[in-house]
């Protein structure tokens, strides 16, 4: 008989949320709001992650005075030790790591955008899909970071509680405060001028342009912000498996984001969450009936992905808007608007409910 | 310096590039859709052959037009399934283009899971298979074996580039393609069957890049990922041909070639690179077309300047 | 022989047509006239196929053509020339009218002929790209395009949009010369007086509906065109 902890479930799922919002809501800031087809928020992924494992692992290690490749088993071993003795160093590495991801991933967002600044979406998302690939191929022959096997040992910011459950509470809470915070500036970020001009660019580039906007620029901002976000995400996984390897950062995962994305509502913050949990939902439901259900013949693993390419068509030709369509951006007009706008409806219905028919023949024009 | 089988090989591959990526540039061309399910025809097409050689090997010249057929009616499939029914929702090419990146991780995981099916239920090695398929026309020169193999891919792409040249300057449906790229509300107006040219182009694209994947398999050998891991090369060589022209996208898939096999020689031996870093001079290639000839218009993009690089000349 | 029965139509849910009642008869040169956004092209547009048909009937020879999709109202002899993007830029002048005649499986050879007998202009051009054309040539080229079907009826949108006087006036002068050649012409158009002076019928549409018919010569003595075209 198998016991299947509802707790343990819960705590991964909700990391997994956290980390799969974060991705998903910044490819909906490039997507849903600027119009960049990203097809390579992986590598942002894989960018955050790898900064946050190799630079937390060389403090930890040049602290203690040990010189050895990070890629070693030595390196390993020894970071097992290292990692649970000074609760503020721990905190403190993730934190700056976290920092340091944001930073590095968006740069590198940054510079991407300016080869294919004047390219259309289709050639964007080729390029972007490339250099995806491309990292992952480079990452797998770059000796310093581990060639094929990646790195081990990253060490977790709470390692220092020795229960397991508080551990993992601590660690989930957190990178639940941190999508909280992120949504709050993703939700400030959109409803502010430069989310009026990214909208403005993803409905038309040129008369954005016209309008005085500087559209590379706006576009350099948004790709810095999503894959700063993306890089974010990274780093959270990084510390939460502990290990992390080149064929964690496929392509494939960019889809999960995609799927997540057309699911909850292309253009909104809350739908990109939303769709998030649900697959992510999705996910770890799966990976249980594997662990319940070993053997079968078709791999879960395999279905799982089927639903997700299945989704992702059956949103695009039943609900193109997705469970939670997109609504007006809330500018500082719409406080003035909004209320008028409603007092109007609300006299107007009034004055139609008793005659409806007719007024309503009336307001047509016969 | 690079040997004589580095030059055989870029006319190899070369081909096998230039079959795929024709395919996909004539299906954006025509139907606005950038199909990143072209990827899953190379290795259905590796695998038609694969199946169809499983109990006995079977003759190239029965396995081509089989695995052209296969790969076609799968691509229009996928039209009527999906892209049609986008299209007539007057969908935008970006919804498109998400949605060929569903089929596409749809189908490939499909694949993963048939074969592994197959694989358990027939005991044969499928995850990395290779087709018997008989090519005659060996040649020995020197020491040096040209294979029947090489022959068949060299004669698929001179075969295909003369049929596509014959076929869009001379026939009325190559024509009616050419107009339905160009504007394709005024060919519905002219008495051209908008849906027909679609499942034409489809057929056309979706026939000769499955050849491309069964070639690839007998190059190299088939596994699932086949498609996947020349993502890169193929979508570079369309874009060097704009995802419009033809003979440049002709030019990309060659020049690719020779750059994964003579550069990458030439460098192995004088510099010691790794040879594995193959894939980054595609992605070279690709990034030095955007930057130095943008396929502007095709794909919607706007002749911004680059003012970095602009401040940097002045001083 | 064009019969329009109570139309209504519109794209998606918006209505821009409202009832529109129009005939032409066989060898008639009818004009719909009227100003911006009246729907002239939405009224052309709905007889193609292309907006959506609400409610309504429409009759081409007897035979009802609601529903039916473009392509095939080209093949049962209808040709219609829009009012932009009427040429494929990248093909030739001869492939464009190669094209032009897809559906016809017959010899194209004397029709050819007798298109560039009628646009003596674009003959000289034929091998270049449409794309070369100037604003003239192209609109030739696109009324030749849809002649090469062998309409029995065809629908012009203006024509002479954004053309010099000059072009505009022999590409009307074409025209008569097409309705000599026993096709019947649906014309669209703004400018009143040019077409009025080749037309023998004409409506006038304002706001989606028809607000006023009759015989040019009529409609010319009557001169009251401000009222429809400035509201009042």
């Amino acid at each position: 008989m198998i016991t299947f902890d509802v707790i343990g479930f819960l705590l991964s799922w909700f990391t997994f949320f956290s980390i799969y919002a974060i991705l998903s809501m910044s490819l909906n800031l490039e997507v849903g709001y600027a119009g960049m087809a990203n097809f390579g928020k992986v590598a942002f992924y894989g960018i955050g992650a790898y900064v946050s494992a190799y630079v937390s692992m060389s403090i930890f290690l040049s602290l203690a005075g040990l010189n050895y490749p990070l890629y070693s088993l030595e390196a390993t071993m020894a970071m097992v030790k290292l990692a649970s003795q000074n609760p503020m160093l721990n905190v403190s590495v993730f934190i700056l790591t976290l920092i340091l991801a944001f930073l590095i991933a968006g740069a590198i967002g940054y510079v991407i955008m300016y080869p294919t600044l004047r390219v259309g979406p289709a050639f964007f998302g080729i390029t972007v899909l490339s250099f995806g690939e491309l990292l992952r191929i480079f990452l797998r022959h770059y000796e310093p970071t581990g060639a094929t096997y990646g790195l081990t040992g990253i060490p977790h910011p709470f390692a220092w509680i020795e229960d397991v459950f508080v551990k993992n509470l601590l660690f989930t809470s957190v990178t639940l405060i941190i999508l909280i915070l992120l949504f709050l500036y993703a939700q400030r970020l959109v409803n502010s001028p430069l989310g009026r001009t990214m909208l403005a660019i993803r409905e038309d580039e040129i008369a954005a342009l016209c309008m005085g906007k500087d559209v590379p620029k706006v576009k350099g901002k948004v790709l810095f912000i999503g894959s700063g976000m993306a890089g974010i995400a990274g780093c959270i996984l990084a510390y939460y498996i502990g290990s992390i390897n080149p064929n964690i950062f496929v392509p494939t995962v960019t889809f999960d984001v995609w799927a997540m994305m057309i699911l909850g509502g292309i253009g909104n913050n809350k739908g990109a969450i939303v769709g998030a949990g649900i697959i992510t939902l999705v996910d770890r439901a799966t990976a249980a009936i594997n662990f319940v259900f070993p053997g079968l013949i078709i791999d879960p693993n395999f279905i799982r992905w089927m639903i997700i390419g299945l989704i992702i068509i059956l949103v695009l030709l039943f609900k193109p808007a997705g469970l939670i369509p997109q609504t007006y951006t809330w500018t500082p007009a719409w406080k003035i608007v909004k209320p008028l706008e409603e007092k109007a409806k609300r006299r107007r219905e009034k004055l139609l409910s008793p005659f409806k028919k007719i007024s309503k023949w009336f307001l047509m024009g016969g | 310096m690079p040997t004589i089988t580095e030059f055989i090989n870029t006319f190899w591959v070369g081909s096998i590039y230039f079959l795929s990526a024709v395919g996909l540039t004539i299906s954006y061309r025509v139907t606005r859709v950038l199909n990143f399910a072209h990827i899953n025809l190379m290795t259905i097409g590796a695998y038609t052959a694969v199946l169809l050689s499983l109990s006995s090997p079977v003759h190239v010249a029965f396995a081509i037009p089989v695995v052209f057929l296969v790969g076609g009616i799968f691509m229009m499939a996928v039209h009527f399934a999906v892209y049609s029914r986008l299209m007539e929702l007057k969908a935008t090419p970006l919804v498109l283009m998400i949605s060929s990146m569903g089929v596409w991780i749809f189908v490939k995981f499909f694949l993963y899971g048939l074969l592994g099916y197959l694989q358990k239920a027939w005991k044969v090695e499928m995850y990395l298979a290779k087709p018997r398929l008989i090519v005659g026309g060996e040649i020995k020169v020197e020491g040096l074996t040209l294979s029947g193999d090489l022959f068949t891919a060299l004669a698929l792409a001179t075969l295909a580039a003369i049929f596509l040249y014959v076929f869009f300057s001379r026939t009325k449906t190559g024509k009616a393609l050419r107009a339905v790229a160009d504007n394709p509300d005024l060919a519905e107006i002219s008495g051209i069957s908008h849906s027909r040219v679609m499942y034409i182009t489809w057929f056309i694209a979706g026939g000769l890049a499955s050849l491309s994947g069964m070639m690839w398999a007998l190059f190299a050998h088939a596994t699932p990922e086949l498609g996947d891991t020349l993502i890169l090369q193929l979508f570079a060589a369309s874009v060097i041909g704009g995802l419009y022209s033809v003979p440049l996208t002709t030019v990309g898939a060659y020049t690719i070639a020779a750059a994964e096999n003579i550069v990458i020689a030439t460098l192995h031996e004088t510099i010691g690179l790794e040879v594995s870093y193959r894939p980054f001079f595609a992605f070279f290639i690709l990034l030095v077309v955007i930057l130095v000839r943008p396929p502007l218009g095709a794909g919607g993009g706007l002749p911004y300047r680059f003012k970095v690089l602009r401040r940097l000349m002045r001083r | 022989m064009l019969k329009l029965g109570n139309v209504f139509s519109g794209y998606g849910k918006m209505e821009v047509l409202h009832g529109i009642d129009l005939e032409v008869e066989k060898g008639e040169i009818v004009s719909v006239l009227g100003p911006n956004g009246a729907g002239k092209s939405t009224l052309l547009n709905t007889i193609f196929g292309i907006a959506n048909i609400l409610r309504g009937s429409i009759t081409f020879n007897g035979r009802s053509i609601v529903g039916l999709k473009p392509n095939q109202i080209t093949r049962i002899g209808i040709g219609y020339t829009p009012q932009i993007s009427n040429v494929f830029p990248s093909m030739t002048v001869l492939e464009n009218l190669e094209i032009g005649a897809y559906h016809r499986r017959d010899d194209i050879r004397g029709d050819l002929e007798e298109v560039f007998q009628l646009f003596p202009e674009i003959e000289r051009r034929k091998h270049n790209l449409a794309k070369t054309l100037s604003g003239g040539e192209r609109q030739m080229l696109a009324v030749a395009r849809a002649l090469m079907a062998k309409p029995k009826l065809l629908l012009l949108d203006e024509p002479t949009a954004g053309l010099a006087p000059k072009a505009a006036s022999l590409l009307m002068k074409k025209i008569l010369e097409i309705r000599e050649r026993g096709i019947t012409v649906l014309l669209v158009e703004q400018n009143v007086k040019r077409a009025l002076d080749v037309s023998d019928r004409a409506y006038v549409l304002v706001g989606g509906r028809i607000v006023h018919s009759g015989s040019s010569e009529e409609l010319k003595k009557e001169g009251r065109f401000e009222r429809f075209f400035f509201g009042r």
